[in-house]
């Protein structure tokens, strides 16, 4: 985790938002902001999801989500229990959920005129950066459970930490 | 009975747009799935619809290509094509807009801002929005 996050306090505030408002509305779950330390990261009981950043800026979203909360969403979405929840449908949510939360969040932070161009959402066999890869991680709780959206990406990271910058905060 | 054609390269997506355009009030209607823009516009010769909703951002065909085939085409091009995308902003809004997009939805979709966008819609096309409803 980079001494930028630990001051990160108005994107943090954004991200809160957006991760809660994509949970409660297509999830019916209520997000809570969890510690630096509760950060869930990639092992074998998480399901992962990348999806790219291409313009304005360059860079990738990572979300990193326990399988056991990955079913309970498909349970409260489809109303599948999870030994007969499929892997593809766990994925294709996964997916959507990041997809969501990035496009969201990015518009946000972009100027008006700027016009934001991702790639596709790959989920399930996607890695985690390296622990020491530059990022940005956001920690959050859902009945019990971690998660994690990990930014990573030169390009993207300055463009959060310039428009963290109350002072000079355009690209 | 009406057709309205969903098109999402997520299945999850298609589900929650349908279940909201359901709750919002669209009775009486089927629905028709498709995985991208190729996909959708195949439907849409094949049977006339009554309303397309689309993401922007899909693999073969995206959205924005999507809306260009409909309106550029005599017999589609009355369609009200709602764009659902998590990724919009006012410059590409505007643009979407000026394609010819009856209206521009940000993720996640939600039965309320679905229920606004129909009545408007079902005014345009000079419908009673009680009309599609259940009382």
């Amino acid at each position: 985790m980079s001494r930028y996050q630990k001051n990160n306090t108005t994107l943090d505030e954004l991200m809160l938002s957006t991760v809660s408002d994509t949970f409660e509305n297509m999830a019916f779950m209520e997000v809570e902001r969890a510690g630096e330390k509760d950060g869930h990261y990639s092992n074998e009981d998480s399901n992962l999801s990348s999806l790219l950043v291409n313009d304005p800026v360059q860079g990738e979203f990572i979300l990193s989500l326990p399988k056991t909360l990955n079913r309970k969403i498909v349970e409260n979405l489809y109303g599948i229990s999870g030994e007969k929840q499929d892997e593809q449908l766990m994925m294709d949510i996964l997916s959507e959920v990041l997809n969501t939360i990035t496009g969201r969040f990015m518009s946000e932070i972009m100027d008006s005129e700027q016009t934001l161009e991702m790639g596709l959402p790959e989920s399930g066999t996607c890695e985690c950066p390296k622990i020491d890869t530059p990022s940005l991680q956001w920690n959050y709780f859902v009945e019990g459970e971690t998660f994690s959206l990990i930014a990573v990406g030169e390009s993207l990271l300055k463009f959060l930490q310039k428009k963290n910058d109350p002072v000079n905060n355009s690209v | 009975m009406r057709r309205v054609i969903i098109a999402d390269d997520s299945s999850t997506a298609r589900m929650f747009i349908k279940r909201c355009l359901e709750i919002a009030g669209l009775n009486e209607t089927t629905f028709v799935e498709a995985a991208n823009g190729k996909e959708a516009l195949v439907k849409l010769k094949e049977e006339h619809a009554d309303m397309l909703v689309t993401d922007l951002n899909m693999p073969v065909m995206d959205g924005e290509t999507l809306l260009k085939w409909v309106k550029s085409d005599p017999h589609t091009h009355e369609i009200p094509v709602l764009i659902i995308t998590s990724a919009g902003n006012q410059a590409r809004e505007s643009r979407l807009i000026s394609l010819g997009a009856f209206a521009v939805i940000k993720k996640p979709v939600s039965p309320a801002n679905m229920l606004t966008i129909l009545k408007t819609v079902m005014n345009e096309k000079g419908e009673c929005y009680e009309s599609i409803s259940k009382k």
